[in-house]
């Protein structure tokens, strides 16, 4: 019984690995060989998400808002992108199941959803530079490392958070 | 979309079991609050929207796993069967506007956008729209027999007292301090010494010592939880002390597909 973690221990230990996951895919999306890598990306930021909001009374303070405000951009980013890799190939394989001379309409629509996500992907490259320049792991240690402070102390006049935002976030 | 509902009464410094005793019964109401529309199988955005929900309720539930027993995986898989059916049936109600758009613009096309011999009977690709058109309608079947499916699998899950069964295993577990049928320890270490400067009191070993005066702490907050944050799925007759721990093996009960 006793080597049960605590609420707030096991949610740091949680978000740090549901963060890792998200962010192991990154390379993966920018690459856009596979379509897999983005489907698991979003799907690590919906999980995160969800033990965000799990967790978020263990750690109190903005910092953490902005935090989860970030994460939530990473599965809107990637949104789009996802949906059309899913109608592309749903387009494709149900093109495939009808006569070939009735093809033709289903041929242009795929061509369409092609050239739409090959448009995208300048975005999803965006974004991702986006989510390296935000220092997620880096914010997360510190909101951590604050959470165990008692609230008292924890409250100082210049967080050191500021520094690890993106300058346009600091002013 | 609609954003998650907050939880009231949530303690960092109380047990896990305490916590996921008070996060899960609210994710469960925000899916069931999507029930009463789901007759209706015209109601497209709020299936979509249970969905998100189930998804909601699922990755949540995964996230307590390793401090339950195999009843509480049960009910995960469950409910992503729920959820992988509402996402079957979204993805049809995506593509086959899609594919109508398609079909209506190669019929529809002005004779001043025509190539010189698309002309007379060859004024469209008839082909193309019957193709396109076959798709659409195939794609309408399926997604009406996924829609049988589904609703058949809910109702089956309600009639089995799903959720109320949830309710009492997380409740139960939160009394007990751990999950039912969960042997040995959970497949979680302790996180590294740096957060147990403080050796907060939440210490399933503390829980269980100060149990008596922790508990109604607990569960007052889990009951304003239920009340305040669940207005829409208060009226479909969801009460939290409903169900008895007798009814857990209904979750193996059945096949959802």
């Amino acid at each position: 019984m006793s080597d049960l973690p605590s609420f707030r221990e096991y949610g740091t230990q949680v978000i740090r690995q549901s963060l890792e996951r998200m962010l192991s895919h990154a390379e993966g999306v920018r690459a856009a060989d596979d379509i897999e890598a983005l489907h698991d990306m979003r799907v690590a930021s919906r999980r995160l998400r969800a033990a965000l909001s799990v967790f978020a009374a263990a750690f109190p303070g903005p910092e953490f808002v902005r935090f989860e405000r970030d994460v939530k951009a990473v599965t809107d980013a990637l949104g789009e992108a996802r949906d059309l890799d899913v109608m592309i190939e749903t387009l494709e394989r149900l093109e495939e199941s009808i006569p070939e001379n009735e093809r033709a309409g289903m041929h242009a629509l795929v061509e369409a959803k092609r050239k739409q996500r090959a448009k995208r992907q300048k975005e999803v490259r965006r974004a991702l530079n986006e989510i390296e320049r935000r220092n997620l792991r880096e914010r997360f240690d510190l909101i951590a490392a604050l959470a165990v402070i008692p609230r008292t102390e924890a409250v100082m006049p210049n967080t050191p958070h500021q520094a690890l935002l993106p300058e346009s976030e600091t002013a | 979309m609609a954003k998650a509902l907050p939880v009231l009464g949530v303690d960092p410094d109380n047990s896990i079991h305490a916590n996921a005793a008070l996060i899960i019964p609210v994710r469960a109401a925000e899916l069931i609050a999507w029930e009463r529309y789901i007759d209706d199988p015209a109601r497209v955005a709020e299936l979509h929207q249970m969905r998100i929900a189930a998804k909601r309720l699922r990755y949540t539930m995964e996230l307590f796993a390793p401090f339950y027993g195999p009843e509480f995986a049960a009910a995960i898989e469950r409910i992503k069967t729920i959820q992988e059916q509402l996402g079957q049936i979204h993805d049809a109600d995506v593509l086959v506007p899609v594919m109508t758009a398609q079909l209506t613009a190669g019929l529809r096309t002005a004779p001043k956008k025509r190539k010189p011999d698309e002309t007379g009977v060859y004024c469209a690709d008839f082909d193309a729209a019957a193709g396109l058109l076959a798709l659409c309608r195939r794609k309408r079947d399926e997604r009406e027999a996924l829609y049988r499916k589904f609703l058949a699998a809910w109702k089956k899950m309600r009639a089995n007292g799903f959720f109320e069964s949830l309710r009492a295993m997380v409740r139960e577990a939160s009394k007990r301090g751990r999950g039912e049928g969960e042997r040995g320890r959970p497949s979680v270490r302790r996180a590294r010494p740096t957060t147990e400067g403080r050796t907060p009191n939440a210490v399933p070993g503390g829980g269980r010592n100060g149990k008596s005066e922790r508990e109604p702490r607990a569960a007052a907050p889990a009951r304003r939880a239920g009340g305040d944050d669940t207005g829409a799925g208060s009226d479909s007759g969801e009460g939290f002390e409903e169900g008895g721990l007798g009814q857990h093996s209904l979750f193996e009960e059945g096949d959802a597909r």
